[in-house]
């Protein structure tokens, strides 16, 4: 397995940090140092995950603040 | 209930509500299932509390019981999982979304700005939606909660090597979908005969129009 698809192979391991060795994480981060092609892809995956986490920002009812509220304090 | 626990709960527990409200959106697509998957969670995590260690992963311990009781709620009211083609799956490629945008946007300086940034977010949220439920969920879980490997496995009580592959092809469906919404807003042009038929229609992927099913309280 080359180095790029190495890479490839875990990006979303890489961007989640868990299931990721300190010791391929370092391996991954320092080829993004120097391969211009996976880093665009590797940004680009982040950029796009972190965009999706945004776009469902719907605050949770205070309806539903208030039932679990009243269920803590009663129990 | 003694009262550390009480109090572990309430500053632990408690602030996680939005988020694991957000998530609860995500998986059941419908406001009114949310609320009540969100409140039947708290319950039971309430009255389950001394099964909890205190100072271990309150966040991760309230995911699993969330996505418990919305798979053991999805259960009775489907007997059969969605399934999806697996012949539409082999069509997409790994990182689809990227690569389509590449081989149109040569150009572009940057193709997250040209194309990405104009998606809306209701757009990104059909995109998710469009996904089925299994797959949604492993998605949302790892790559959006940024849950392990090993805590989405307890989640959705399946195998390491399943949420491997749901991942995958949750994410491919995904990118596909996106970049289908892209088209259709007129972002990015249509490939016309290049397109693979399964881009068309995104319904194909149900048996059922999403969001017409209630999680109820179990």
């Amino acid at each position: 397995m080359s180095n790029c698809d190495k890479v490839l192979h875990h990006i979303y391991e890489y961007l989640n940090t868990h299931d990721v060795t300190d010791a391929l994480s370092d391996e991954i981060r320092e080829h993004l140092e120097k391969c211009r092609h996976c880093y665009d892809r590797v940004t680009f995956e982040k950029r796009l995950l972190e965009r999706l986490r945004r776009a469902g920002g719907a605050p949770c009812p205070e309806t539903l603040k208030k039932r679990i509220e009243t269920l803590v304090k009663n129990f | 209930m003694d009262e550390p626990r009480r109090q572990e709960f309430h500053q632990k527990a408690l602030p996680l509500l939005n988020e694991l409200y957000g998530v609860a959106l995500r998986m059941t697509r419908n406001p009114q299932a949310a609320e009540d998957l969100v409140s039947e969670a708290y319950a039971r995590a309430w009255k389950s509390l001394d099964q909890f260690q205190p100072g271990t992963n309150i966040r991760a311990w309230l995911y699993k019981i969330l996505t418990n009781t919305y798979i053991n709620a999805f259960r009775k009211k489907h007997r059969e999982p969605e399934k999806v083609s697996m012949d539409a799956y082999e069509r997409i490629e790994d990182f689809h979304f990227y690569n389509r945008i590449a081989s149109q946007a040569g150009k572009s300086p940057d193709p997250f700005d040209s194309v990405v940034g104009k998606l809306t977010n209701e757009q990104f949220e059909k995109a998710l939606e469009s996904i089925p439920d299994e797959y949604r969920a492993a998605v949302v879980l790892y790559d959006l909660q940024g849950l392990s490997y090993q805590e989405v496995s307890e989640s959705l009580e399946v195998p390491l090597g399943t949420v491997r592959s749901r991942l995958s092809r949750g994410r491919s469906l995904l990118q596909s979908a996106l970049w289908k919404h892209a088209e259709d807003a007129g972002i990015v042009k249509h490939n016309g005969g290049d397109s693979p038929r399964w881009v068309k229609p995104l319904n194909y992927f149900f048996k059922s129009k999403p969001g017409t099913e209630n999680v109820k309280s179990a």
